[in-house]
């Protein structure tokens, strides 16, 4: 993520501290869409996804005052979306695969892109992966956060992100071959 | 390598159209207009506590009974308990606006540097 953009984050995120005019209403408009996105990736539906992003607002504007790292407002939210999702999914016992811990190791050569997909496959393919391995991606896609963001958000650690990622883009490249895209 | 702001806007297309969330963002609209009602109460909470103490030290004054010292110290204790909220929320308060400052600097000079490589590039 360049600086500049960075720098408007944390601008942002002080500004919503300060209790600013228009802070909150200027959070949302810039946040609404890639958290929404992550919402429907975990929980799977639209309607789930929409539940989950108002709660998270209203977590986030209770506690925003206590954020002590300005510049982490992206991850920060990001983090209390993946809390909201997972706990309605533990509730709806759905996510049984993805909490299985398992040692992974990988081959970092050949990470696969995604040059000539369009959106809508990029879309069904995202919900065809697991759980574990579309949060991370998601949040790759969306945001560009670093591992270290990442692992924060998703609660493990940079090695294990790291590993997600690539078995995540290959899985990916598994089910957009299989539908008969990006076959080059 | 694909850039990830084409994915980014890619994927983000796929989101429900803004017909559809609308009634979600009436619902995001009055929640930031409670919290922000909630906010302006607990923005003036310290000069409560300090309100409550004085009135408890006055009610201790003019009664005349064997609880007065209770009252007084009640008072006391309210007291300092609100002078210490106010100046720690005052701190707090001042922390984030000096960082808001830096932070409008940073950015102006962050664009003005990249007008200065947008031109050298032209």
């Amino acid at each position: 993520m360049l600086s500049e953009d960075r720098a408007r984050y944390e601008l942002l995120a002080l500004r919503c501290q300060a209790c600013e005019a228009g802070a909150y209403e200027d959070l949302v408009a810039v946040m609404e869409q890639p958290l929404l996105y992550y919402a429907i990736s975990l929980t799977g539906n639209k309607d789930d996804g929409l539940d989950v992003l108002q709660e998270t607002w209203i977590r986030a504007l209770r506690k925003i005052g206590s954020l002590k790292d300005p510049g982490a407002l992206r991850a920060w939210l990001y983090s209390i979306v993946h809390g909201i999702a997972v706990d309605r999914m533990r509730r709806s016992m759905v996510r049984e695969r993805a909490e299985q811990a398992q040692a992974e190791s990988f081959d970092e050569a050949d990470e696969p892109d995604f040059l000539g997909e369009d959106a809508a496959a990029i879309h069904a393919a995202l919900e065809e992966i697991a759980v574990k391995h579309r949060e991370v991606l998601v949040l790759y896609f969306l945001e560009d956060l670093s591992t270290t963001e990442i692992a924060a958000v998703v609660g493990c650690s940079e090695g294990t992100v790291r590993s997600r990622i690539f078995y995540a883009k290959r899985a990916m490249r598994e089910v957009l071959r299989r539908g008969g895209y990006g076959d080059k | 390598m694909e850039t990830n702001d084409s994915v980014r806007s890619r994927l983000l297309a796929q989101l429900p159209n803004d017909g559809e969330l609308a009634g979600y963002r009436v619902e995001v609209a009055a929640l930031l207009d409670k919290r922000k009602k909630a906010l302006r109460a607990e923005k003036y909470v310290h000069r409560r506590i300090l309100i409550a103490a004085s009135l408890l030290f006055v009610a201790g004054e003019w009664r005349v009974s064997a609880h007065r010292e209770s009252f007084i110290a009640a008072a006391f204790f309210i007291f300092l308990y609100g002078v210490m909220e106010s100046a720690l929320y005052k701190t707090r308060q001042g922390q984030v606006e000096l960082l808001k400052e830096m932070k409008q600097l940073q950015l102006q000079v962050l664009e003005l540097h990249g007008a200065c490589q947008r031109k050298n590039n032209e």
